[in-house]
């Protein structure tokens, strides 16, 4: 394990020196990913200026959950969110082999290259948004301990998202357009649970539990009720179990096309 | 062999190479209602919310087919020649478009008809119809659907300029990924994709008004709806028409301006 870990600090390290040959492109791809993640607070920001209301969030309550949103989201791209892209790309050029004959875990060894070291771009928005977001708060009523209890399970929703997609690209190969429906998610998830109906929460509570990577942490922090959170906690460990033995399923029905 | 067959050619290979991917199309017809989706019912809350039938203008009853309308326009009008013409420059792979008796932006140009005629066929009448289900939407609901045709030329024709000047960028640095990225994200509200540009506050809508952006979503959804109408002006859809016409001149003059004095630093080196 700590061998493992010493090998993914060297990844991390590599990736980074790797990038800096092109600086330029580097810290414009950093501050695209920072500005992507303003794209939310810039709608909620505008639609309030307009007029408009979302029932039962102010705006800084609104900016909190789109901050925690992209948080997660943004660990999570940084970190092993690559993981659909990097199998595309292994599967496209048939290298997918050399990945499975290395003496370490396949999956930690795919995580471990899909580290994305330009998302650190969105981490670092999410963190700017987040602190605003409590610094217009005239004060946090919520459990500090509660919020990033469920931050860990917003990541582990978004691992399970991740193995999900690479396992279909395992099989299908061409799946660019896959990632769409991770777009759709997180539009969905950049919302509170009171703007859904009763049968769409119930399926974000469940189903796909999306409301533990914006709603239930900002709520948390805020002192909101967090009715379903446990249900929704079940969901993503339950999620994140099947994700993983899908995955390690269609390894099985992996046919080389390497050459 | 006249031009005219040239372009036939180029034409109907690319709509052929298109329908080889056809299936990747066909998920528009998943991904597009459930867009809309999202966006119905997050405005759908929002106007409950705020206790209001109208706000900037617009009432729930309009902002449906707005959205609607300006994910119709992006199926018909989407290409990705910044990203292709970036690509070129940096393999060196432009030197062979360069040597051939047909200009670059022609080539492109005409390949960007093909593939869009099979996305109004795969993606643009299919989502429309399902829309018509899930939302009542009726795109013959309209009295100025030729006005709307118009106004979805121009756009067609904004959006290959802004794409090539972005593109352009590519004889200026290595990589470009990150300048394309900041325009992907800006444009979605600057072009008035996620929300009709009469919601920003009064300075911002005039700087919209002089900008070619709002005539890729903004303007043919205006159009469709019947009256234009930012920053305090108001213009007949044959107006806002027009104007979008001498914006495609500006813009062809801006283009033609940058490739001339770009394409001077391109040096291909390919074999």
């Amino acid at each position: 394990m700590i061998q493992n870990l010493l090998l993914h600090w060297q990844f991390v390290k590599l990736k980074y020196a790797s990038r800096m040959a092109y600086r330029f492109d580097f810290f414009t791809c950093m501050f695209a990913f920072f500005l992507f993640q303003l794209s939310g607070p810039l709608f909620v920001g505008v639609i309030f200026y307009a007029g408009g209301l979302f029932p039962g969030w102010s705006f800084p309550q609104l900016l909190l959950l789109q901050g925690t949103l992209a948080l997660i989201r943004g660990f999570s791209f940084m970190s092993f969110f690559g993981l659909l892209w990097n199998t595309q790309d292994h599967m496209r050029r048939g290298t997918f082999d050399l990945l499975l004959i290395r003496p370490v875990n396949s999956l930690w060894f795919l995580v471990m290259n899909s580290f994305d070291e330009e998302d650190s771009g969105q981490f670092i928005g999410g963190v700017a948004i987040t602190l605003v977001a409590v610094s217009l708060l005239p004060e946090l009523q919520g459990s500090l301990l509660a919020f990033f209890a469920i931050l860990l399970l917003g990541v582990l929703f978004f691992l399970s998202l991740a193995l999900l997609c690479s396992a279909a690209t395992i099989i299908f190969i061409e799946t660019q357009r896959l990632y769409e429906f991770i777009d759709i998610i997180m539009i969905f998830a950049s919302y509170p649970k009171t703007i859904y109906s009763g049968s769409i929460a119930i399926l974000f509570n469940t189903l796909i539990p999306l409301f533990v990577a914006g709603n239930y942490p900002a709520s948390a922090l805020l002192g909101f009720s967090l009715d379903g959170v446990l249900i929704a906690a079940v969901s993503v460990i339950g999620l994140l179990t099947v994700s993983m033995f899908i995955w390690h399923k269609t390894l099985r029905y992996y046919t080389s096309a390497g050459g | 062999m006249n031009l005219l067959q040239t372009e036939q050619i180029i034409y109907w290979t690319q709509l052929k190479n298109t329908v080889a991917y056809r299936f990747s199309m066909l998920i528009s017809l998943l991904t597009g209602p459930l867009h809309l989706f999202a966006s119905y019912v997050i405005f759908k809350a929002i106007y409950e919310a705020s206790g209001t039938t109208v706000i900037a203008g617009f009432t729930f009853e309009q902002m449906v087919p707005y959205l609607v309308i300006v994910m119709g326009t992006q199926y018909l009008i989407w290409d990705n020649t910044h990203e292709n013409l970036a690509d070129e420059i940096r393999h060196g792979n432009l030197t062979s478009f360069l040597l051939k008796p047909i200009s670059y932006w022609w080539y492109q140009f005409v390949r960007k008809i093909g593939h869009r005629t099979l996305a109004f066929f795969i993606e643009f009448l299919p989502v429309m119809f399902i829309c018509g289900l899930i939302f009542g939407f009726d795109i013959f609901k309209t009295n100025n659907l030729l006005w709307y045709a118009a106004a979805v030329a121009i756009a067609f024709v904004i959006r290959y300029f802004v794409q090539l000047c972005l593109g352009i960028l590519g004889f200026w640095f290595v990589r470009v990924w990150g300048i394309l990225w900041i325009y992907r994200m800006l444009s979605y509200f600057i072009q008035g994709n996620t929300i009709p540009l009469s919601f920003y506050p009064p300075v911002v809508q005039k700087v919209f008004f002089f900008l070619p952006f709002q005539f890729i979503a903004y303007v043919p959804a205006r159009v469709f709806l019947g009256q234009y109408e930012l920053a305090g002006i108001t213009f007949a859809p044959w107006e806002i028409v027009l104007y979008g016409a001498v914006q495609v001149l500006v813009l062809f003059a801006i283009v033609l301006a940058l490739w001339n004095i770009s394409i001077k630093r391109y040096c291909g080196a390919g074999t």
